[in-house]
């Protein structure tokens, strides 16, 4: 939903709570107008501003529904669930008909969050279900530090004070805490959301095979840094684009981000003319109507901010925000801090997009997230679906059959078969190849494997869980800890991760770190929670 | 002196004899006093209700005193009173000078005589010291010497327990002095009853029976009125008394009894059956008539006795003796189910037949049977009422229908038959029980899944230790050598199994078709490459062994083979998993179906009692929903068994989506249940209506998608259904060319219908030289050895055939017998005429005449055949010579049009060998049959190039023949297959093919060869025509003759 959007919602809502007899008459009219606008601050999530609004106000009139209203909806930007359904059901905000429905948005937060346990850090507070959502926390805490480092680098300023994460424990949850239905979440790809000063972050242990958690929040932080940093006036394709750029800031460069498959399928799109315009990206990413053209959407924001940058130069990228918060519409924030008209602007991007160069490795095709527990995401045997060849798709039934019986070897030879046919397309087939081979002590071949596929692959976690058994038999640690942390950063909720790493971190000498895995991985090993 | 002597002796004798007294007086009075203590304390100890163990007791002691006391009187006696000095020392125990005096004279006096004769003392002094000693004893009182105070003591002891007696007999009265006379006597012996003596004459007894027993009233004359009857019997006693009597009475004495109660089986139940307990007489009037005419009665009700007695007032007169009374038992009835067997499996639909037979000893009074369906109540149903019948027989039948019994479902069924006791009460007993079991296919396939299942996993064990174990591409040793030969045998064993399971599968009505065809084919694959890799193998082996390791030729060979049984292992493995799968997912749909149509049932049920509602038909309602969830619960817990191993090829994501939705069907069923408890049938129909929506849309996307294969099945599928369009194609193409080459051959016939008609008049020479010829291969046979069997057979049957042709006048098919006749005829006389070289140059083995003779003999039955051929030929021209320039024009074109299809053939055998390494779907003989018609059409080809329509058409006729066969099996599985070419590739069945494979002994009629339709189609098969001959030449009736030939011929034709 847009600010724009937003701030009609919120005023239709106060709609009742204004109609209604004001307790004291004389001062009324000021009184609203204030709630007024502390209702349009808290929709641009200008907090600050909003609560030296609210606080006197309900401080002064505790019983007026105007005023409980704002204050409801505050607290409900604070986190403070329990305060806010308390005030806004005194402000009467449950009529029917009421836009946004605020009460029934604090009600569902509460009832989610209920027994949430709390971690905080020194810019991050972390809200996550009890039990073996944990295993996040430290290192959502690490990467928020770094990417809130490297904004603060890149962009100048962050807001100051604590960010809130929640950690939802499905998508029917992140449906009911943001304005998304789950349907459009499971269509999109949408896993996490910067909305109500939080970032909604949906627990990895929700898709069948994890998904990149870290630079998904690290994404949802970008929004809430440019959010507060343009008043929340930056158009979607503008916020999506800086968000994509700059969610590796925190492990690296920006922009790094675009998969091959991506890449590629921006190029098609371009030469084709099959883009999606930025009018189609409004409202929100989350309603395009497949993964696919979530995909393509976000490719080519990413294009467009890359092209700001390489066509300003660093610090374009600033300007072009700082002139978005100075109230100027994205374009011409765009044409005046690259001095180029709109237009050549897009020109120039389009050509950008033909003709930028394909990235070397990483995903070779689109990385459709598969939820658990949606049986239409199908089961273990879908990946194998996947591998195009006929042949090859036998031989790696084959090797499965045999790799289930224990028959390292015979399904290592069957897997090889597979693999001699397809290469290393099929992150599943390699990653299966390289566990046979690592079985049946063929460690050389095992570690070739590896090394191509997760080039190719870089963010299936199985191979870099494969490759860190496979340091680790070396005992070369170090390089068994970064495969480690590369796999977690897409499936932490795989015990073996926590366990490697413990050891890892033991051998290292990192006694503090090898604990804290340790009992991790005890934590994940206890119970199917999953 | 003598005096004095002896009244020493005197006086000493009377000291013994009184010591004597005294110490058998003492011994009496202890003895008798130690003896009575001993039997009053036994007495007491009786009295106070000791047993009869204290009897002995008693006795023993007293007896024991009285011997010790007897004892010691004889010490005493021994010890004090025997002898002189003894008696000297009693007689004198106070004066010593007295008793030594008395002990001198008594020693001098035995020494006297001798004392008298040596002189050695005075004998004077000694007899003085006699009369001194004498006088001195003289004055002695005995009384005074030996006092009897021991006597006096043991009297006084006697006394005092005698005082004792008394004191303690007067005090325990009758009991004591009972219980010392039990002591002295023992227990007193009973009195046994009084002597009864019959008092009356004969007794006639009339039996009136219980009503419900229908018998008729029974009277016995004569009798000693003994008494036997069922219970509830009335029984009417007649007699005369042996005296006048005024008062008669009959004393009852019967046991009461229990009724017992009854339990299934039509046992009395030991548990239920009371102890008998006795009562008092019971005492029944009689009439006295005649002063000694007596009746009366009483009714049986239990076993036991009465007498007849005479009185007066209170007072008896006489008794009878007791006469027995036997209550005959009513016993239980029986019923026995005698058919069908205990558990038998049937449809659904059916209705069960059950023969019973009940017996009972009085009589039946009704059947019933009980119905027991899962999950619900017992149902009963009277099905027979009888009229007091002791046996009877019948049937009855089960209308399953009405049950609803789902696949799987048991129904447990007994009988129950009650007697008419009207007395004790009615008995019932049951049958025991036995079950109906309803047909459930998908049991047996799922049993037929699990053995072809645990084949495959053979197979997979087979591949993986080859893979793991088997050496490749290294130098063959005598050690790898072995591995790899234990590794054939394990082929072979592992497609004999195959091949067994196939043929058991086969014979299974519910075993997928597809299933057993699938695994006859894999076992034909494998086992064909197993053999050859065996034969490489053991070549291989030979060479090692030779020392020729160096021949790496046949070691390629080897790894070749190797990797080719791995292929087929491997292509076996993943069809066969594929194959399970589609079964698996099918039988998902199947389940889903079947749940549909049980809630629809529930439904119907709901909606009838919405009309009419009762208590009865509620509780039934309640049952069918927990039938209806438990059958639920079984299916959904299979499905989720089912789904988990299908390879989402088959059962994809969709349909799993759908199956989740399942697991809410249950909650709904629930919710009915509720509904129904509370009462409120609309809610309960909606939900039912809900889930009726919600198992609609589960099972059509079941359906849409169980039968979707994956692309690679998809693709396989659509390659199989391309070459059949291919075989069809070629086949009408092949029937077109047959029927205008059969045009021309029909004219060649006309032409020479003449010279055919002249040649009658030559057949009987030629079948003389065909007999000629017969008679001496059958002569050669003598001589035969194994290496000519072969020739000799053929060239033998071929004879005959030719025979049995010129019989007929069938000159067509002797010319083709005798020249398919000559080729075996000159091979068995080269290898006749080589033996009897052999013998001749080696005459060890065989006899080298005998041998030449039958080379002799085969070479002489050349020329009569030849000459049979050489007329025969005359009598088919050349059709060149006959045929006209258009006609031979038509038959070349067709013998190019021949070739093009016989290339088209070739095409259609390549596509299908390449379909062959995809998937075992054909069985290892389809190239061949193939092959077989590519055959004949080259061979038509070159026959019609020649010019020769007869043999053309007939090796046309027989390529269309092996093209049919495979094109029958193909159509089958596409019938299997279904959904236009897009289903599932199912196998190709080798029963299908008849090509005489080794799956050809499994005895399916469908492996016949395909007749091919129409008249004049072709000749009939050659086997065929012969045993047509062979039986026209049985003969038949004169009168038939003309009618059998025709027949025969028409037959042939």
């Amino acid at each position: 939903m847009t600010g724009r959007a937003l701030r009609l919602a919120a005023l239709v809502a106060l709609a009742p709570a204004l109609a209604a007899p004001a307790p004291q008459a004389e001062d009324a009219p000021q009184r609203y107008r204030q709630v007024a606008v502390a209702m349009r601050h808290l929709v641009d999530e200008e907090m600050d501003q909003a609560r030296a609004l609210v606080e006197p106000l309900l401080e002064a009139h505790p019983g007026d529904p105007a005023v409980a209203m704002a204050a409801g909806v505050l607290r409900l930007h604070e986190q403070r669930y329990d305060e806010a359904v308390r005030l806004l059901e005194a402000s009467d905000a449950s009529s029917p008909g009421t836009p946004g429905d605020w009460l029934e948005l604090a009600r569902k937060a509460r009832e989610v969050t209920r027994g949430y346990q709390r971690a905080e850090g020194r810019h991050v507070v972390v809200f996550h279900p009890k039990g073996k959502d944990e295993v996040l926390v430290p290192y959502l805490q690490e990467m928020l530090e770094a990417e809130r480092a490297a904004l603060e680098r890149a962009f100048g300023r962050v807001p100051a004070g604590k960010v809130a994460v929640e950690i939802v424990p499905s998508t029917r949850d992140l449906a009911r805490l943001s304005t998304l239905s789950e349907e459009e979440i499971k269509t999109s790809g949408t896993i996490a959301i910067c909305k109500f000063n939080k970032l909604m972050v949906t627990s990895p242990k929700a898709l069948l095979r994890g998904y990149d958690w870290l630079d998904t929040a690290a994404h949802e932080y970008v929004h809430y840094v440019v959010t507060r940093h343009t008043r929340n006036q930056t158009p979607i394709w503008l916020h999506e684009g800086i968000a994509k750029w700059a969610e590796t800031l925190w492990r690296g460069r920006g922009g790094e981000s675009m998969s091959p498959y991506s890449a590629a399928l921006l190029r098609d799109a371009a030469r084709q003319g099959r883009l999606i315009t930025f009018a189609q990206m409004h409202p929100s990413m989350a309603k395009l109507p497949s993964q696919e053209d979530a995909a393509l959407a976000f490719a080519e924001v990413l294009a467009a901010v890359e092209w700001i940058e390489r066509r300003g130069g660093p610090g374009a990228l600033v300007k072009v925000l700082d002139n978005v918060a100075e109230g100027r519409p994205a374009d011409q924030a765009v044409s005046r801090a690259l001095s180029l008209p709109f237009d050549a602007f897009l020109a120039e991007w389009r050509r950008w997009m033909a003709t930028r160069p394909l990235p070397e490795g990483g995903d070779r095709e689109l990385k459709v997230l598969r939820f658990k527990g949606d049986p239409k995401h199908g089961g273990s045997h879908s990946e194998w679906a996947d591998i195009p060849d006929d042949r090859a798709r036998g031989f790696a039934r084959l090797g499965e059959i045999f790799r289930e019986r224990g028959r390292w070897e015979a399904a290592r030879q069957e897997y090889a078969k597979a693999v001699s046919r397809v290469g290393g397309r099929s992150a599943a087939l390699a990653s299966k190849f390289a566990l046979a081979s690592l079985m049946s002590g063929r460690e050389g071949e095992a570690a070739a494997v590896l090394g191509e596929a997760v080039r190719l692959h870089p963010g299936y976690a199985a191979l870099h869980v494969n490759m860190g058994r496979l340091y680790a038999k070396k005992q070369s640690w170090q390089a068994a800890r970064d495969a480690f942390l590369l796999a977690n950063r897409t499936d932490p909720f795989d015990p073996e991760i926590h366990a490697g790493l413990a050891r890892a971190y033991e051998a290292l000498g990192e006694k503090a770190l090898a604990e804290r895995e340790q009992r991790f991985a005890g934590l994940l090993a206890g119970g199917d929670e999953r | 002196m003598a005096v004095a002597y002896s009244e020493i002796a005197r006086a000493l004798a009377g000291a013994r004899r009184r010591r004597g007294w005294i110490a058998a007086a003492a011994f009496l009075g202890y003895g008798a006093s130690a003896a009575l203590l001993f039997l009053l304390l036994g007495a007491a100890a009786l009295s106070l209700g000791a047993g009869p163990w204290v009897r002995p007791i008693a006795l023993s002691l007293a007896v024991c005193a009285v011997g010790a006391a007897a004892g010691w009187t004889v010490l005493s006696v021994l010890r004090s009173g025997l002898g002189e000095p003894g008696a000297a020392r009693a007689l004198a125990a106070e004066d010593e000078s007295l008793r030594s005096d008395l002990l001198s004279a008594v020693e001098l006096e035995r020494d006297r005589g001798e004392v008298q004769r040596t002189g050695r003392f005075s004998v004077a002094l000694l007899d003085a010291h006699a009369v001194r000693t004498a006088e001195r004893a003289r004055g002695v009182d005995l009384r005074r010497a030996i006092p009897a105070r021991p006597a006096r003591r043991a009297g006084l002891a006697l006394g005092g327990v005698s005082l004792l007696h008394l004191v303690a007999l007067v005090a325990g009265g009758a009991t004591l002095a009972g219980a010392y006379g039990r002591v002295l006597a023992g227990e007193p012996a009973r009195a046994g009853p009084p002597r009864a003596e019959p008092i009356t004459g004969d007794v006639q007894i009339t039996y009136r029976y219980p009503a419900y027993m229908g018998r008729p009233e029974k009277k016995l004359s004569g009798t000693g009125g003994e008494v036997a009857a069922p219970s509830g019997t009335e029984v009417r006693l007649e007699t005369r008394s042996d005296r006048p009597v005024v008062e008669a009475q009959i004393l009852l004495e019967t046991g009461a009894r229990t009724a017992p109660a009854a339990r299934a089986g039509g046992e009395p139940d030991p548990a239920g059956q009371a102890a008998p307990a006795r009562e008092g007489p019971q005492v029944l009037a009689l009439s006295v008539a005649n002063g000694r005419d007596l009746s009366g009665g009483f009714v049986v009700k239990d076993s036991g006795s009465y007498r007849f007695r005479f009185t007066r007032g209170s007072k008896v007169l006489a008794l009878g003796p007791p006469i027995p009374v036997a209550a005959e038992p009513d016993a239980f009835p029986e019923v026995r189910i005698t058919a069908p067997a205990q558990e038998v499996e049937v449809d659904a639909r059916d209705r069960v037949r059950v023969d019973w037979i009940a017996s009972d000893d009085v009589g039946l009074q009704d059947l019933t049977l009980v119905l027991k369906v899962p999950a619900a109540e017992e149902k009963r149903r009277v099905v027979r009422s009888f009229d007091a019948t002791r046996r009877e027989s019948g049937s009855l039948e089960v209308d399953l229908a009405p049950l609803r019994l789902a696949e799987g479902e048991k129904l447990l069924y007994w009988l129950e038959v009650r007697d008419g006791d009207a007395v004790s009460g009615p008995k019932r007993a049951a049958s025991t029980t036995h079950a109906v079991k309803i047909y459930s296919e998908a049991e047996h396939r799922r049993a037929a899944l699990q053995k072809a299942q645990a084949l495959w996993e053979e197979m997979v064990r087979l591949l993986g230790d080859r893979l793991e174990r088997l050496p490749r591409g290294e130098k063959s040793n005598l050690e790898s050598l072995s591995v790899g030969e234990s590794f054939d045998l394990r082929g072979r064993t592992l497609a004999d199994r195959l091949r067994a399971a196939a043929a058991e599968l086969r014979r299974d009505r519910s075993a997928p078709a597809e299933l057993a065809a699938a695994l006859a084919n894999v076992s034909g694959g494998v086992r064909a490459v197993a053999e050859r890799t065996a034969t490489a193998r053991l070549n291989l082996g030979r060479l090692l062994r030779m020392g020729r390791a160096d021949d790496l030729r046949l070691q390629r060979w080897v790894d070749d083979l190797d990797a080719e049984m791995d292929a087929e292992l491997e292509k076996d493995v993943l069809y066969l998993e594929k194959l399970f799968d589609q079964r698996k997912a099918e039988d998902l749909v199947r389940m889903a179906r079947d749940l549909a149509q049980r809630r629809r049932d529930l439904a119907s049920l709901l909606e009838k009692y919405r009309q009419a509602p009762s208590d009865q038909a509620r509780k039934e309602l309640l049952a069918e929903v927990a039938r209806l969830k438990a059958r639920m619960q079984e299916m959904l817990a299979r499905m989720a068994e089912l789904a988990k191993g299908i390879d989402d090829e088959h059962m994809n994501a969709e349909a799993l989506a759908e199956m989740s939705r399942s697991k809410d069907l249950m909650g709904g069923l629930d919710r009915v249940a509720e509904m129904l408890q509370k009462g409120d049938l609309e809610a309960a129909l909606r939900e039912l209506d809900a889930m009726g929506s919600l198992m609609q849309e589960m099972l059509a996307s079941l359906e849409r998608t169980a039968g979707q294969p994956g692309k690679q099945n998809a693709a396989l599928a659509k390659e199989m259904m391309e070459l059949k369009r291919q075989l069809e194609a070629v086949q009408a193409e092949q029937e077109q060319l047959a029927a205008e080459t059969e045009r021309v051959k029909a004219e060649y016939r006309r032409r020479i219908a003449e010279r055919i008609q002249a040649a009658e008049d030559r057949a009987r020479h030629m079948a003389e030289l065909a007999r000629e010829a017969r008679e001496r291969v059958r002569e050669a046979g003598k001589g035969v050895g194994m290496r000519s069997e072969e020739a000799f057979g053929t060239s033998r049957d071929r004879l005959q055939d030719l025979e049995k042709a010129l019989a007929m006048r069938d000159f067509d098919a002797a010319l083709e017998s005798v020249r398919r006749a000559l080729p075996p005829m000159q091979r068995l006389a080269i290898e006749l005429e080589e033996d009897a070289l052999t013998a001749e140059r080696y005459p060890m083995g065989r006899e080298p005449e005998r041998a030449r003779e039958a080379a002799q003999k085969a070479e002489a039955a050349l020329p009569p055949a030849r000459q049979v051929r050489q007329e025969l030929e005359r009598l088919f021209p050349d059709p060149r010579a006959v045929l006209g320039p258009g006609e031979q024009a038509r038959l070349d074109r067709q013998s190019r049009r021949q070739a093009e299809l016989e290339r088209q053939a070739g095409a259609m055998q390549q596509r299908l060998q390449q379909l062959m390494k995809e998937a075992p779907i054909f069985p290892p003989q389809a190239p061949q049959l193939v092959g077989e018609s590519r055959g004949h059409m080259q061979q038509a080809a070159e026959e019609l190039g020649r010019k020769n329509p007869q043999r053309g058409h007939s090796q046309q006729r027989q390529a269309l023949d092996a093209l049919s066969r495979f094109r029958k099996g193909l159509e089958e599985m596409a019938r299997r297959g279904g959904r236009g070419g897009g289903g599932f590739p199912f196998p190709f069945a080798a029963v299908d093919l008849g090509g005489g494979g080794e799956e050809g002994s499994m005895g399916d009629p469908s492996r016949e060869k395909v007749e091919i339709p129409g008249a004049e189609a072709h000749r009939a098969p050659e086997e065929f025509r012969r045993d047509l001959l062979e039986a026209m030449k049985q003969g038949a009736p004169e009168a038939y003759q003309a009618e059998v030939k025709r027949y025969y011929e028409e037959l042939v034709r």
